[in-house]
């Protein structure tokens, strides 16, 4: 928490409320009494008691102090004990930690975010905060791709987002029967004249084939590399740059990144078993 | 079906960089083609007479299946390709079905490949283009497969999810 001395030792705090999003993926919502600002791309380390600590990255809204919001993929056992919990049950959080969104960078031109799966969790926060001040950008534009309709995250949420003037772009993987969507790679959603590439940004958040496959379609389509941001995932364990884990390159992930601009880390992330 | 001109074919990145007497040839074999929301504008198992590149609208690439509706492989937009097996095959691989009303400029395939024959140059220049699309629409498929979004379970606890 801001202001903590010891970034080793987590706040607890209480669940408030408990969000199915589908199959396996939970929403957390807890209450922050104290308030809790992070900046969009942040993560925290979340500590189910007795079982262990996870980095999950922030997915609430930043308006929203009072209430802090991830959305955890029962994948592992700790993060299993997470999507377990219940309302009144209580965690650890250590946190906000690393590097986020470079945001300021943004502002007044256009945003491209680009997400796979559950990678549209950090960038949820990018998008609330661009309903909420449409000033703020240019142009947003959305690419999300899923494995198929049942993992679609947020359909609420993003036809929201598209009233406030969000361009979102949706496809899966795989369809199935009365999917009236796209079908194909994110990729191919990204096309000329959805964004002015000369004032644009991307954010790309998603699984790392399918982000060196965006970034190079984005870059394609003009948008300089430097200004193209992928949030990476490697093994954090102390979130704060000390145990080593996380390490990428001369980088660790949890103190220098999650997000990094692409020409720090494009070469890196074409080493095998780096 | 109406005429479509050599300024016309330029526009579109397949064929932007043929020369404007090669795009001259290549309009001979071009008319604009409409289909309406709903309709198939390629059926599987036909002759593969036609290559289509859409103009506007939407369409989808399906694959019938005995017993089950159509499988809906993978969709596409203005400026791609439908029809790519013409080359190779002399019958279409899968079905298209507009999404949208359609707008396509439909190549005759027969008419061009007499005209790659008479002029080898055009139908290297041609290929290449044509190349760089199945190429790509190769690799997207690839990357479809590969389920890039399943998350392996021996990543365990790695992720910042």
């Amino acid at each position: 928490m801001t202001g903590r001395p010891d970034p080793m030792v987590p706040s607890v705090l209480r669940i408030a409320r408990r969000i199915e999003e589908m199959e396996g993926v939970v929403s957390l919502e807890l209450e922050a009494p104290g308030g809790f600002s992070f900046q969009p791309g942040q993560f925290n380390m979340l500590y189910a008691f007795g079982v262990g600590e996870v980095p999950i990255s922030i997915s609430g809204d930043p308006a929203r102090t009072d209430r802090l919001r991830h959305t955890v993929r029962a994948v592992g056992q700790v993060s299993h004990a997470l999507t377990r919990l219940r309302p009144g049950m209580e965690l650890g959080v250590r946190g906000p930690l690393g590097r986020g969104w470079p945001l300021e960078e943004v502002a007044g031109g256009d945003l491209v975010l680009a997400a796979g799966g559950l990678g549209l969790a950090p960038l949820r926060p990018v998008a609330e905060l661009a309903v909420a001040d449409p000033r703020r950008f240019r142009r947003v534009v959305l690419y999300y791709g899923t494995r198929n309709p049942a993992t679609v995250l947020w359909r609420q949420e993003m036809e929201r987002w598209r009233r406030a003037g969000i361009r979102v772009h949706v496809t899966v993987d795989s369809a199935t029967p009365g999917w009236q969507g796209e079908v194909g790679v994110v990729t191919r959603l990204m096309q000329p004249g959805h964004f002015e590439p000369a004032v644009a940004t991307a954010l790309l958040c998603g699984p790392e084939v399918m982000m060196r496959f965006s970034a190079q379609t984005l870059h394609g389509l003009g948008i300089p590399a430097e200004r193209i941001h992928l949030s990476m995932e490697r093994n954090m364990n102390c979130g704060v740059g000390l145990c080593g884990h996380c390490q990428f390159g001369p980088r660790l992930v949890c103190r220098d990144g999650p997000v990094f601009p692409l020409p720090e880390v494009e070469s890196l992330m074409q080493v095998r078993g780096l | 079906m109406t005429a479509v001109t050599p300024q016309a074919l330029a526009r579109w990145p397949l064929l932007e960089e043929l020369e404007a007497a090669q795009l001259e040839v290549v309009a001979q074999c071009a008319r604009y083609e409409r289909q309406a929301k709903g309709r198939l504008l390629l059926h599987q198992g036909a002759p593969a007479d036609a290559l289509h590149l859409l103009c506007s609208g939407s369409a989808s690439l399906e694959l019938e299946v005995p017993g089950r509706e159509p499988l809906v492989l993978q969709t596409l937009g203005p400026g791609e390709l439908v029809g790519a097996s013409w080359l190779l095959s002399d019958r279409v691989q899968f079905d298209v079905r507009a999404r949208t009303d359609l707008e396509t400029i439909r190549f005759d395939t027969a008419c061009l490949l007499q005209r790659f024959e008479a002029d080898p140059a055009l139908g290297y220049a041609f290929c290449r283009r044509f190349m760089a699309v199945v190429v790509e629409r190769l690799q997207a498929a690839r990357l479809q497969l590969m389920d890039l979004y399943g998350h392996p379970a021996t990543l365990d606890e790695v992720c910042c999810q």
